[in-house]
């Protein structure tokens, strides 16, 4: 049946009608919906789609209309009580079904916005940037692509003003237990950290969650905020708040090696904050790091127990082993290698994460000698074409030249799943390292790609009378939208070695590198 | 009658030009029975004469500048304590700090801040070297004004808005399906009126511009909204045309006259239109040449390709209504796009 309700000279905000047009269509029972003025053409539209009725005619151009396709009178009665509810609010919209477009719209809507999470393109970030901190709003900058002199004036005008601008290319936070962008469901508790670096942020978080403590604040920088172009600006700014926050009893600072000056200056902060700090400046001499007095992690899993352990009370020990007993992880070594070919030789990381990527070179160098790759450790190791390996060779798949005109492959992992299948093709191909990161942010399922991958990869390598192992960390809790247990499983089911840690995953890895055929 | 709210508490502190002679008007009483039409948070608007459809908007600083309308320092009109169809008496408006009319106000005027502007800058030759630099900076900036819009509007909150008549990725809707093809035979016709003009043909003066009314009765009234989308869609439409006929005439080194073509386009588009009374007073405006100041800014950021502020414009006119602004902008960009092109064959 068709229904109309016509009230007669009224005006109402166009807001309100779009929200009312969007709304009724979603009362249970409708089949169609038209609201609007009574001008000529919206009537004849309205007959065109079916919704004839008579009383429609009477009706001008200065009286608002509802007109619906309903099953029934009480379905028609839901539509006029969905519509009074809807009219009767304040005239302004709110944030419910209506997504303002611009920053000056949302601020209409909602005066006391603190916090904005920008992702634009880079030319137009500094913009945006600017615009929210000239409302007071702290900043989670994503974008890259910002020159570095922006991003030290952006960063200079938030210090002066009190306010956060984490970035650009910040990818991870957690501000009052909120997480934003990429980042992980993480037990609330007294571990500030600040990061400049966003998949290092989201292991030590998440390591943390599982160890048992939990987080204060979390707080992103962007890669570029401890060079000496930046100096350090919103890492101190950072710091400096974690130190005055009472909830903060423990401070964790990630990043790779900043410039020597900053480092001091940091540490130096740190010490006098008094409050113990672990610091996870990855491949950095622990030196300076102990004379500040401060407390130097090996790795990022390091650096997340030994938080957790000062939180704890405890006395905080490095860790560079495995959680398996030696013999356990002797046996799946043996089992990964039995029935290589002695033409297999070779690495091929292949990883979403590109801290945790960084981490796995670091932690491979000495052995490996070189490890050539997209963001390589030193710079004749870098590849001369990011689609063909060479030798051991590890990639950050989330690095520009690999995102440009794609979403980044903790969205859509399906490049790096071609890449492990590609790999599982080559004759040299030893052994394969990877990540499935789960969280806010990622693909609700990152391992469907991944599996897929996995069982091709070792059929490919089976087929041609080669075994491949592939051993992965899943990066995540058990609070995450993902399922970290049933990710893990499905991974393992694929066919894939599961290990707690990236820095234990890494590990396993050199122990099957260097394993004799 | 109902009184309660006295509107001489009103200061003005900005106006558009065309306002003006309107408040000269109110001063000598002209005005007779005045009424408060609608209230929203950033605007109030009165009807003067409800039988010539006289409109004046009362706005605040976070509202573009229409015409007529008159700039305030009130931050919530939804709290001002009156409702619609009050009546006003004795409609008094000051001036803020006792600053003079003329000192306040704004064009908005788009072909004659145009003209004037830029005749300025020619010299003797058919096409100064500043019109050609326009002309590119027009083409250049045309994907960008596309990508902007499309970037802001494609969400599900737009689905019902005019915006997929730019845009082939996105969604038709009933709306859009409907009104295609009107739209193009309103190109047709202006497409001819425009080449006439640009070619000096002498066939221009035997135009017939009558066939525009059943053009525009087609067109407006169209959509959701208080000033529905299609006519949100004729305003942009009808300032782009503005804005071609101007380089057009400072082209041709002609004399700006009062025989604009677009005006007797628009006049005729809008003759026989049936929508609400606000709408009607908005496309009257547009029928004039008037526009608000941010649709002003935006093309003068268009000839000048600044692009930054090309982004601030179309971000700024977006934000008006709920889908007022992009479906504003749509008109813009279509207009633009499809009438441009023809003319100057690009």
């Amino acid at each position: 049946m068709v229904k109309l309700d016509i009230k007669k000279g009224a005006y109402y905000d166009s807001v309100s009608l779009m929200i009312i047009s969007k709304d009724v269509k979603k009362v249970p029972g409708v089949k169609e919906a038209l609201v609007g003025m009574g001008t000529d053409l919206n009537k004849e539209i309205s007959h065109n789609i079916g919704l004839n009725s008579n009383e429609l005619d009477t009706v001008t151009a200065n009286d608002f209309f509802v007109v619906a396709s309903v099953e029934n009178e009480e379905i028609w009665q839901n539509v006029l009580l969905k519509v009074e509810e809807l009219l009767n609010k304040k005239k302004e919209a709110t944030s419910a079904n209506y997504y303002p477009p611009t920053l000056s719209s949302a601020l209409k809507i909602k005066k006391d916005l603190n916090m904005a999470i920008i992702s634009v393109p880079g030319k137009y970030a500094k913009d945006v940037a600017n615009d929210c901190l000239d409302n007071n709003i702290n900043v989670m900058l994503f974008s890259d692509n910002v020159s570095i002199e922006d991003e030290k004036k952006l960063k200079e005008k938030a210090v002066s003003k009190g306010l956060l601008m984490m970035g650009p290319d910040c990818g991870t936070a957690i501000i009052n237990n909120t997480p934003l962008a990429f980042a992980n469901v993480i037990t609330p508790g007294d571990i500030g950290i600040v990061g400049a670096s966003g998949t290092g942020t989201q292991e030590v978080s998440s390591l943390i969650d599982r160890y048992g403590g939990g987080v204060s604040q979390v707080i992103g920088t962007g890669g570029r905020d401890l060079k000496e172009e930046i100096g350090g600006i919103m890492f101190s700014f950072a710091l400096q708040s974690l130190i005055d926050d009472k909830n903060t009893k423990v401070i964790l600072l990630t990043s790779k090696p900043p410039a020597a000056d900053i480092q001091t200056k940091i540490l130096k902060q740190a010490k006098d904050g008094g409050k113990p700090t672990v610091v996870s400046f990855v491949g950095a001499d622990m030196t300076e790091i102990e004379k500040m007095g401060l407390i130097p992690s090996i790795s990022l899993e390091d650096a997340a127990k030994k938080a957790v352990a000062i939180s704890k009370g405890k006395t905080p020990t490095t860790f560079d082993g495995f959680d398996l007993s030696d013999d356990e992880i002797e046996k799946i070594v043996l089992d990964a290698t039995k029935g290589m070919k002695n033409t297999q030789k070779y690495l091929r990381a292949l990883y979403t994460g590109g801290t945790i990527c960084d981490e796995a070179m670091k932690m491979l160098i000495k052995d490996l000698g070189h490890i050539y790759s997209n963001i390589p450790l030193n710079k004749e190791d870098k590849l001369a074409d990011k689609n063909i390996s060479k030798e051991h060779t590890a990639l950050d798949f989330g690095d520009d030249e690999f995102t440009v005109g794609r979403a980044h492959p903790m969205i859509d992992p399906s490049l790096r799943a071609e890449r492990i299948i590609k790999e599982s093709l080559d004759e040299t191909t030893k052994v394969i390292l990877c990540d499935c990161v789960i969280g806010y942010g990622s693909n609700p399922d990152p391992s469907e790609d991944l599996c897929d991958a996995i069982i091709k990869a070792k059929k490919n390598a089976k087929d041609n009378g080669r075994v491949l192992p592939i051993v992965c960390e899943v990066l995540g809790t058990n609070k995450d939208p993902q399922s970290f247990d049933e990710t893990c499983e499905k991974i393992k089911n694929a066919g894939a070695i599961i290990m707690p840690t990236n820095a234990q995953a890494v590990r396993l890895t050199k122990k099957i590198i260097n394993k004799e055929i | 009658m109902n009184n309660k709210f006295k509107i001489n508490d009103i200061k003005i502190e900005q106006l558009s030009l065309d306002t003006y002679d309107l408040i000269k008007e109110i001063k000598k009483n002209k005005f007779k029975q005045i009424k408060i039409h609608s209230i929203f948070k950033n605007a109030l608007n009165i009807i003067l004469d409800e039988e010539k459809n006289i409109f004046l908007s009362f706005i605040n600083s976070k509202t573009t500048i229409e015409p007529r309308s008159i700039c305030t320092s009130i931050n919530d009109f939804l709290e001002i304590n009156v409702k619609e169809n009050d009546e006003i008496r004795d409609l008094k408006l000051q001036l803020k700090d006792n600053i003079k009319l003329t000192d306040l106000s704004l064009t908005n005027n788009l072909q004659n801040y145009f003209i004037r502007e830029y005749t300025n800058t020619k010299n003797n030759s058919k096409e100064s070297i500043y019109l050609k630099r326009i002309k590119n900076n027009i083409k250049e900036s045309l994907i960008f004004i596309k990508n902007n819009i499309i970037e802001i509007a494609s969400k599900e909150e737009y689905s019902d808005s005019l915006l997929p008549l730019i845009s082939s990725e996105l969604k038709q809707n009933y709306y859009t399906n409907f009104i295609k093809d009107r739209i193009i035979k309103l190109d047709e016709q202006t497409i001819k009126i425009f080449n006439l003009l640009f070619n000096e043909d002498k066939e221009l003066s035997n135009c017939d511009y009558k066939i525009f009314s059943s053009l525009g009765k087609n067109i407006a009234g169209l959509g959701i909204g208080l000033t529905p989308s299609s006519d949100d869609f004729l305003k942009g439409y009808i300032s782009a045309l503005y804005f071609i006929e101007s380089l057009i005439i400072l082209g041709k080194n002609t004399k700006p006259t009062t025989d604009y073509h677009t005006y007797k386009i628009s006049n005729n588009l809008l003759k026989k239109i049936n929508t609400t009374n606000l709408s009607t007073s908005f496309l009257h405006n547009a029928k004039l040449g008037l526009f608000s100041s941010d649709i002003i800014k935006l093309y003068i950021h268009i000839c000048n390709l600044s692009l930054n502020n090309i982004k601030k414009d179309i971000e700024k006119i977006s934000s008006f209504g709920a889908t007022s602004g992009i479906d504003t902008l749509t008109g813009i960009y279509y207009s633009l796009n499809k009438n441009f092109r023809e003319v100057y064959k690009w």
